[in-house]
């Protein structure tokens, strides 16, 4: 009987360090690529590559390629024209190019031993929150100092103001978190899901010969489940970018 | 039926005669003479047709194919299986959580 060892399942949304630099210099410098830098430089490479073999050499009939990056490129667009509006189409390469750098996170995420960069806060947090002070900043150089007039909805009495400020306020400030933690919920639940499955199946089908037949039944539900994952890295980088979208549409137009 | 009411009911179908090369170039053609010199000598077909290469052999046209993705599968599953053993299997291949 070999030895059998039990990883804990999230183990795996470690952040390691794989080669890196300690200089002497600059108060101790640091230069690390860790696992989630050379994912993330992965996610990089791929997106830039899809785009540049999947372009169609401004050819009029085009390939397969070209087909799926044109109608990713046509859905895109219908959301923002449909979200912000047609004048505000200059907000669209930034959708583009956050929808692509999450579909493309959470698919590689979904090969076995990879590493998932959007489950990780500081990935799925950090986005969310810088999106959150430049959607503000956006808001405050359109509209100035009216832009706190969103914390006030419309025709609140005198007194119940303070109340509602609050609130607004809060509720504002929850986009920052929610936007980043659904992402990194999802994406992690998810995946530690499939880890402890794989492991009971591991030990399963590297019991006897009959158990490991009768094991291809929670097998399936497992492939099943792998499906569903894949389905919640789409769904997830675009409700991502629909809901930027929405708060790009409040800055714009407050409300 | 009268000869006219058929040729009315077919000029439908019959596209007019608008332009031949007699109507267009005052009946000798030598007008165009030298455009169509001209264009002759342009090579025919497609500018520089790719057939090389990752992107001629799996992208363009009809060789377009999903074999670049399972590469990419492939690829990503050894790269992690590789780091994974280093960093993470390795360790725990003698020492329990």
């Amino acid at each position: 009987m070999t030895n059998l060892f039990i990883q804990s399942p999230l183990s795996q949304f470690e952040v390691v360090n794989l080669i890196g630099v300690n200089a002497p210099i600059l108060g101790n410098l640091h230069l690390n690529l860790t696992n989630l830098g050379l994912y993330a430089s992965f996610v990089l490479f791929i997106i830039l590559g899809l785009h540049i073999y999947g372009n169609n050499d401004s050819r009029l009939i085009p390939n397969k390629w070209s087909i799926s990056l044109e109608s990713s490129y046509q859905s895109l667009n219908t959301m923002v024209r449909e979200q912000i509006g047609s004048q505000s189409e200059r907000y669209f390469p930034f959708i583009y190019s956050l929808f692509f750098f999450i579909l493309i996170g959470n698919l590689i995420s979904n090969v076995p031993y990879s590493f998932a960069i959007t489950a990780s806060g500081v990935v799925s947090l950090g986005l969310s929150f810088t999106i959150f002070i430049g959607v503000t900043i956006l808001a405050l150089s359109i509209h100035k100092l009216k832009f706190f007039a969103f914390f006030i909805p419309a025709g609140t009495p005198l007194n119940l103001v303070p109340l509602l400020v609050l609130i607004e306020l809060v509720s504002y400030l929850a986009r920052a978190v929610s936007l980043g933690v659904r992402l990194f919920a999802n994406l992690t639940a998810g995946h530690t899901l499939l880890k402890i499955l794989s492991t009971y199946l591991f030990k399963l089908f590297s019991g006897s010969l009959f158990i490991a037949i009768l094991t291809l039944i929670p097998f399936a539900i497992f492939l099943a489940l792998v499906g569903l994952e894949i389905a919640v890295s789409l769904i997830q980088a675009f409700v991502f970018t629909l809901l930027v979208c929405s708060y790009l549409r409040d800055a714009i137009e407050l409300h | 039926m009268h000869a006219t009411l058929i040729r009315r009911q077919l000029g439908n179908l019959i596209p007019p005669k608008v332009a031949t090369p007699k109507l267009v170039s005052g009946g000798s053609g030598a007008g165009l003479a030298p455009l169509v010199n001209f264009y002759s000598k342009l090579p025919k077909g497609e500018i520089t047709p790719r057939v090389g290469g990752i992107k001629g052999r799996y992208f363009s046209g009809a060789n377009a194919s999903g074999k670049p993705l399972v590469a990419l599968i492939v690829g990503n599953f050894v790269i992690s299986y590789t780091l994974d053993y280093n960093m993470h299997l390795k360790h725990h291949k003698n020492n329990i959580h």
